[in-house]
């Protein structure tokens, strides 16, 4: 006696409503830990953000700093350049008055009336001077304008200059000079003669305070300027703010000036460059937080996806292999273990699960042994597939072993059946055949619930046995099943099996059919277990679709 | 006269003659892989008291036992039930299982 079950039945299907239910239960959580606990890549994307960002910013930031300093440079220059333009026109009044006042003798007539030009309302100065000498001494020999009251109170001392040791022609400037109101022009006429000269008071704005018209070119410019080098409080000249000495950022420029330098100090009150320019690196340093805050979302977004769906792909997987072996173990438990064994009768069995449904199936068989020495076999397909399909499999197949045991005969067995399965209620119907096999009389009474009947083989002849098919369990109720009776033939082999062997899609049953009976035929000969598979292998080639189970007989002569 | 795409494997269509008969074509391939869509189109389909009902087979090329499953469904619900134009495939099958006179198998 043989046992042939098909080996570990062909990967199943987890139905996904089954593994979604349980893998919902798992906590979020779990899967991808809580939002304070970003993943590594997160915080790397995070800090890489940021520290481009704040690359970005300071190049952005330099260059915007040193376009400002290179034009702060550049509009301190010119303006320079402007004032050093203007600076003649203090000094040519001057050296013009000292020359009329050489070519005429030194009257103050004609000193007077060219320097009235220059002096006071609508001129340069605030005072002017014509200095000679009488017997050595200095003196004033004429003057315009009034004198500041440092020079009004030192009276011919203001004209000291012309005498002084080392004193040569041209111009040199004091100041500021009477509390810092005026800026002192000193001029020493060339010549071999007696000496002459000019002294003029250049009148500062009040508290020195430089006031710009607003279409004023250097308008986005403050300025300090200075008379000499040094930037002392007491050597300005005037300044646009009071805020002295003037801070970064500021560029410096210094303008010959008499025998001395102005100095011009420079500082930007607005951004030289445009707004546009200074405000880049705030747009920089905005626009990349934002990126990097997006970036960094959207990164932990896609890991916990992953995370998340690894997770779940593993519950998943898990689950399938929880559910297959369920389903493997349900329908090995279901079908016979240990064929029994019975005098002079071969029992072999096959089963094979289909390939395109994934399902546990409803195919089983079944062989009782009786106390009468006879036994009752069983092949049957509860219609679809899945957990309820082998429910209704399992509770036809139990309750004909209980048939069975009780003594009822094939034909009772499949009437009783009827009231287990309603295809309306259930949703399934079965077929079934039942054979009873009597060893004492060797006869075989089979009674068919829709089912295929067995072929029967004997003396390398072979045929469906021929009888009646009773419509299958479920569909039906209190229908007596018809019986047929056959002699066991010497030798004999017979086969029974569900659709699967035979049926195939765009073919009809009967050509399966042909083929089984060719197969069963033809090896007649061969041990019965392996008659069964290669019967099998003969008929679905390439695997079936749909589950099969063959049960075999032979006996003896 | 509706028609509702069910599946890639099979279709249902419905009509009614004068007698008040609904009949339901399928087409396609009757199995375990199309077998809930055409239900569902057939549940549709019977929601209006039909008590006759007629299959036009001639367009499935394939049934499996869920398809006789749902055929004998239909067949309780209503008084009568016909099968016409059946292929020698589909006829074969509901013979083999015994079933031609509940489902009204004709030729």
């Amino acid at each position: 006696m043989n046992q042939a079950v098909g080996d570990q039945p062909r990967g199943r299907r987890v139905s996904e409503g089954e593994s979604l239910d349980m893998g919902a239960q798992a906590s979020k959580w779990r899967r991808t830990g809580p939002w304070w606990r970003p993943s590594a890549v997160t915080v790397v994307v995070f800090v890489l953000g940021l520290a481009i960002t704040a690359a970005l910013a300071s190049v952005t930031a330099t260059v915007n700093n040193r376009d400002e300093n290179r034009l702060l440079l550049a509009q301190v220059r010119e303006a320079g350049t402007a004032l050093s333009a203007v600076l003649p026109d203090l000094e040519t009044p001057i050296a013009s008055g000292a020359a009329i006042a050489g070519v005429t003798g030194a009257q103050s007539a004609p000193f007077e009336k060219f320097m009235s030009d220059y002096v006071g309302t609508g001129g340069p100065f605030a005072y002017a001077a014509l200095c000679g000498t009488s017997g050595g001494a200095p003196r004033v020999l004429s003057s315009v304008g009034s004198s500041s009251a440092d020079v009004a109170t030192a009276g011919a001392a203001q004209c000291d200059f012309l005498t002084q040791k080392g004193a040569t022609s041209g111009f040199s400037v004091t100041g500021p000079v009477d509390n810092a109101t005026r800026l002192a022009l000193e001029y020493v006429a060339p010549g071999s003669g007696s000496p002459l000269g000019v002294y003029a008071e250049y009148p500062l704005p009040p508290d020195r305070r430089a006031v710009f018209p607003k279409s004023f070119a250097f308008s986005n410019l403050g300025f300090a300027l200075y008379l000499g080098h040094s930037e002392q409080e007491s050597h300005l000249v005037e300044s646009t703010t009071s805020d002295l000495p003037i801070g970064n950022p500021r560029a410096t420029t210094e303008l010959p000036f008499a025998n001395t330098v102005l100095t011009l100090v420079g500082t930007p009150t607005q951004p030289l460059a445009g707004l546009l320019s200074r405000r880049l690196t705030f747009w920089v340093i905005l626009s990349g937080l934002v990126l990097t805050i997006g970036a960094t979302a959207m990164t932990e977004r896609l890991v916990r996806r992953r995370r998340s769906a690894e997770v779940l792909a593993e519950e998943n997987r898990r689950l399938y292999g929880e559910q297959q072996s369920v389903s493997s173990a349900l329908q090995r438990a279901l079908l016979p273990k240990v064929t029994p064994h019975i005098t002079g009768v071969e029992i072999a069995t096959r089963y094979e699960a289909g390939l395109e449904v994934m399902d546990i199936g409803g195919d089983w068989f079944d062989v009782i042994t009786r106390t009468d020495g006879g036994f009752i076999f069983v092949v049957g397909d509860v219609s679809g597939h899945g957990v309820q399909a082998a429910v209704y499999m399992a509770s036809l197949h139990y309750a004909i072993r209980a048939y069975a045991a009780e003594g009822d005969s094939a034909g009772a067995i499949l009437d009783k059946l009827g009231a287990l399965l309603d295809v309306e209620r259930d949703g399934h119907f079965a077929t079934v055949l039942c054979g009873h096999v009597d060893s004492e009389r060797r006869e075989l009474i089979l009674a068919s619930a829709g089912h295929f009947p067995p072929i029967l083989v004997s003396q390398q002849k072979g045929s469906f046995v021929e009888m009646v098919i009773g419509p299958p369990i479920g569909t039906t109720r209190g229908r007596a099943y018809p019986t047929t009776t056959i002699t066991i033939p010497p030798e004999g082999t017979l086969l029974a099996f569900t659709d699967g062997l035979v049926e195939r899609k765009g073919e009809v049953i009967d050509i399966g059919l042909a083929q089984l009976r060719e197969a069963a035929t033809t090896g007649d000969d061969k041990p019965l277990t392996q008659l069964l598979s290669d019967v099998v292998a003969q008929l679905t080639p390439h695997g079936s679709d749909d589950d099969i189970a063959i049960l075999g007989l032979r006996w003896g002569k | 006269m509706g028609e509702v795409e069910d599946s890639l494997t099979a279709s249902v269509s419905s009509s009614r003659d004068s007698s008040g008969a609904l009949t339901l074509s399928i087409v396609g391939e009757l199995d375990i892989a199309s077998v809930g869509a055409v239900n569902e189109a057939i549940e549709e389909y019977l929601s209006d008291d039909s008590r006759r009902v007629v299959f036009d087979l001639g367009g499935l090329t394939f049934m499996d036992s869920t398809g006789l499953a749902l055929m004998l469904q239909v067949s309780k619900k209503v008084d009568t039930i016909e099968i016409y134009n059946a292929t020698p495939i589909v006829r074969r099958v509901i013979e083999a299982t015994g079933l031609e006179e509940i489902l009204g198998l004709r030729s």
